[in-house]
């Protein structure tokens, strides 16, 4: 299960930040388009962001400093959810850009709901693995055997 | 590690891989947190840096590069810009009120402006309304209905360019009509059938007529753009200006 997660989370937020950072206008102008930060600061959002999804993704997938790198993972996760909530409420219809989608693809109303489960489900992922960090095939698991193979000696 | 933890042994091994591995998690904690920071600056350059570049190519004038559109030719079939009869063809579907057509025509303007004005492609708009549900006016009828009074008058360019950099928030009431009649006085529309035509939103039966047509041809978002029939699919500004390369070579 804590290799599913992190399989699932490293892959889901490694296209995306992909996706986004090839297309770093369209990634700017779909944070400005929530119209919930200021031009300013929405600019640095939509360069920083990309670049942060894919580090957290390869941390998690290589499996080190699982805990934290998911922790962070899951605070992203809760601001896309309230970024889409908010779009909800305010009867908006930009594409969410999650997946630094295309501009000429953004105008059909996407589904609010859909986005959320899917963030929901990936939260709960990433809450998982801060519960129980240590999973296999990972490098955390691998150094603290190593630790304890070399402490016994 | 420090080497006294490692010479205890025996009894004392258990405690200290304990605390051996507390340290280590504390250590993981700090290069994650060092490259997550990395991360963090690096972007914060690249967007400085790109705050910086934007800046400098607007002051050079993007869209004022010297380059003028021809007068718009309003007919049932959208609206005409074009410098003679026989250039690529682009049709491009807008709504008012959506961001994204905002978006993309402050990327593309300056081409489009640039091809249209030395007769390589011949530019045809329908703005359409599909998102009247957006605003508590049906602001993508009524301000479509303008853009079309506008284009009745030649000034259709300059005109819906204004209102986009004035584009209301989705989910506001939209600019007023009021409005409307001023960014059109602005763009030189003053005469007094301009206002009559904005305020009695005379075209929004041929905003109808448009928005149905391109549903009949599969546009099914906007902005929708298509060269020679083919739609592109990326938005970037590269992707307009090959195609347009490719289909006028």
């Amino acid at each position: 299960m804590g290799v599913v997660a992190r399989l699932a989370l490293a892959g889901v937020f490694f296209i995306a930040g992909l996706a986004k950072i090839t297309d770093l206008d369209v990634a700017v102008v779909s944070v400005k388009s929530y119209q919930l930060l200021p031009d300013g600061v929405a600019e640095i959002v939509g360069i920083v962001l990309p670049l942060l999804e894919i580090v957290l993704a390869v941390l998690i997938l290589v499996g080190f400093g699982t805990r934290i790198a998911a922790a962070a993972l899951g605070l992203l996760l809760v601001m896309f959810i309230i970024g889409i909530a908010s779009l909800w409420i305010r009867g908006m219809s930009v594409g969410c850009g999650c997946f630094g989608s295309s501009l000429l693809a953004a105008a059909s109303p996407p589904s609010y709901a859909e986005e959320i489960v899917r963030d929901i489900a990936l939260l709960v992922a990433a809450g998982w693995l801060v519960l129980w960090p240590v999973t296999g095939f990972s490098l955390d698991s691998w150094l603290n055997n190593k630790e304890l193979a070399h402490l016994r000696k | 590690m420090s080497n006294s933890q490692k010479r205890r042994g025996g009894a004392n091994a258990v405690a200290a891989a304990r605390a051996g591995q507390r340290s280590s998690a504390a250590l993981r904690i700090w290069i994650v947190s060092a490259v997550v920071a990395i991360a963090v600056l690096v972007g914060v350059v690249i967007a400085v840096n790109r705050g910086v570049n934007n800046d400098t190519s607007s002051a050079g004038g993007s869209s004022d590069s010297g380059v003028t559109m021809p007068a718009s030719v309003l007919s049932d079939d959208g609206i005409k810009l074009a410098v003679g009869a026989a250039g690529v063809d682009v049709q491009l579907w807008i709504d008012m009120q959506c961001p994204a057509c905002k978006a993309y025509e402050a990327r593309v303007d300056s081409a489009l402006e640039k091809y249209v004005a030395n007769g390589t492609a011949s530019l045809t708009v329908h703005p359409i309304a599909i998102l009247d549900n957006s605003s508590s006016t049906k602001y993508s009828t009524r301000a479509g209905s303008a853009v079309v009074c506008a284009a009745a008058e030649g000034k259709f360019w300059q005109y819906s360019k204004a209102l986009f950099e004035n584009q209301p928030a989705e989910g506001s009431a939209g600019l007023t009509d009021d409005e409307l009649v001023k960014y059109g006085v602005e763009a030189g529309l003053t005469s007094a059938a301009f206002k009559t035509c904005v305020t009695s939103q005379a075209q929004s039966a041929w905003i109808a007529a448009s928005t149905k047509a391109a549903t009949a041809a599969g546009v099914t978002g906007t902005p929708t753009i298509k060269v020679e029939g083919k739609s592109l699919t990326s938005g970037t500004l590269e992707e307009l200006e090959s195609a347009i390369k490719a289909a006028a070579s």
